[in-house]
């Protein structure tokens, strides 16, 4: 089959589960970053969406918590494995008059004293402590646990729903590319590296920035410049791209003919190829991880609609969530996995690479506060998307299938 | 880090030592801001003087046990100043003139989070 990379993408853009018809190469931004429109995002998308908010492994035994800030619903959860193992997610707040139950961080707890009146709720959120119980009218403190949040878990990964009665199952909502289909991915990495950050931006252009590979050449020139495509694929149009009902993800072209350089080589020599490298072996992986077994695979990105973006390698992967503060300002929290280290060299070894991915990543962040000044003010009549960018497309469109949804 | 009388590194790295009290950090944000925060000409000395050495420092790392946490403090500062190595690596692989790229998203921008359950 002579089929070039190109033709296979242009192929792949006319059969897809997604009705194309609905994707539009001309998006009119500036409707869409304003104040009132963001608002009616929060409650057509945001509270209807299931939404990744952190990992099972982030709660290695029985008691461990973290705190989540979800600004988008001025939400703190706290995030709980109880004594008999199961993770809940919780509103931080003690239901006597609304005190933060843990300020920040995480750690490990078998229950959670409020630091007001000293209330005192189990890690199952039962409230196990009312202090001077007789001085409050007829309470019941079966009735004053914490207030649960809807969740579930899939693989590793918890995600939560806003809506007072979710409309579908996290199954439901992520469908069949997704359920079943990553079966152990997950847990093949460990967290190297987390940020956060806030921007000047909507978060579309946050998401938007991620799920093309379009500006790779020219964007990413100084710190990647050879990592995807080379001679057999120049402008690194993507091996596979597949839209779904809510969903999408893409195959990214690795470059065979990658230059290694020499700390890199150093980095390969006493670990493993990450990025600008790639290793090409992935038949380890799960069936969901380059769908199509694209030979010179390197990296998946997968947008978990709306907020979620993963960048799924083979030895490494990296999540991205936007969280909207409001329609201009947004809270990115990016984590960095990489494979689980067998000694300290490939400790050191990796370091390499969260160090070269923390620059491409900065780079890609650049660009987002400048195009949110020139979007906002209306500038532009609306801007332009390519083949390359069909994901935006399609990320526009679900836009548009959830806010048209009754 | 505090130096250990006689330096910080475990025998065999004297020649590193000069380095080692200044540039053995032991967190990715310390590591990333001396990066950028230290001119080229200064980046590409510590590369030319730790680099030819860091098969020496692998190869001794890796008789270690694989648990950071529970280094002894010369091997913890050996540990940490590798990982300087590769965090400095990025103007001599991509042959940058400066410490760090032009217009690109601040580095003091960036909070680094902890790493919950490790």
């Amino acid at each position: 089959m002579n089929e070039t990379v190109a033709d296979r993408q242009a192929r792949l853009s006319g059969a897809q589960g997604y009705d194309t018809s609905r994707l539009k190469t001309r998006v009119d931004l500036a409707s869409i970053l304003t104040p009132e429109h963001f608002e009616v995002e929060r409650e057509k998308i945001f509270r209807r969406a299931w939404l990744m908010i952190g990992h099972t492994d982030d709660l290695p035994e029985n008691g461990s918590y973290f705190v989540y800030e979800v600004p988008t619903f001025k939400a703190s959860l706290l995030v709980v494995r109880g004594h008999d193992g199961k993770v809940r997610v919780f509103h931080n707040a003690c239901r006597h008059r609304g005190n933060k139950l843990v300020r920040a961080g995480e750690g490990s707890r078998k229950s959670f004293m409020c630091a007001f009146h000293g209330w005192t709720y189990g890690n199952d959120g039962k409230l196990e402590i009312l202090t001077d119980p007789h001085m409050f009218e007829s309470v019941d403190k079966e009735d004053y646990g914490l207030i649960p949040v809807t969740s579930e878990v899939w693989e590793n990964l918890i995600f939560v729903n806003f809506d007072a009665k979710p409309r579908e199952s996290l199954a439901e909502w992520l469908g069949p590319e997704f359920f079943g289909k990553y079966s152990g991915y997950f847990d093949l990495h460990q967290k190297s590296a987390s940020y956060g950050f806030e921007l000047d931006c909507n978060w579309h252009l946050g998401v938007n920035s991620f799920t093309e590979g379009y500006h790779t050449l020219y964007l990413h020139k100084n710190t990647a410049r050879d990592y995807q495509g080379g001679k057999i694929n120049p402008q690194r149009h993507r091996p596979h791209m597949e839209l779904m009902r809510r969903h999408h993800r893409y195959s990214a072209p690795g470059n065979p003919d990658h230059r290694i350089q020499p700390v890199e080589a150093l980095a390969i020599k006493y670990g493993r190829k990450l990025l600008p490298a790639f290793d090409f072996d992935y038949s380890m992986l799960p069936e969901g991880v380059n769908p199509s077994r694209y030979e010179y695979w390197a990296f998946d990105v997968v947008e978990f609609f709306p907020n979620l973006v993963v960048i799924a390698g083979n030895h490494f992967r990296t999540e991205f969530n936007f969280w909207p503060i409001d329609h201009r300002r947004t809270q990115v929290y990016v984590r960095r996995y990489t494979y689980k280290p067998k000694n300290l060299g490939e400790r050191v070894s990796s370091a390499y690479f969260v160090a070269r991915g923390r620059d491409v990543v900065r780079e890609d962040l650049n660009t987002l506060e400048a195009q949110q000044q020139i979007l906002a003010a209306g500038t532009l009549p609306h801007v332009l998307l390519s083949k390359q960018e069909m994901a935006l497309q399609h990320h526009f469109a679900v836009t548009a299938d959830m806010l048209e949804a009754e | 880090m505090n130096a250990p009388a006689g330096g910080c590194l475990p025998e065999g790295f004297a020649d590193l030592e000069p380095w080692a009290a200044e540039w053995a950090l032991e967190t990715e944000e310390a590591r990333a801001g001396k990066r950028v925060s230290t001119p080229i000409a200064k980046l590409r000395e510590f590369h030319a003087a730790t680099f030819p050495r860091m098969d020496a420092v692998m190869v001794y790392l890796n008789t270690l046990p694989n648990d950071p946490g529970a280094l002894a403090p010369r091997d913890k500062c050996l540990f940490a100043l590798a990982q300087m190595v590769m965090e400095a690596s990025a103007p001599m692989d991509l042959q940058w003139d400066t410490s760090d790229i032009e217009d690109v998203f601040p580095m003091e921008r960036m909070k680094f989070l902890s790493l919950p359950g490790r």
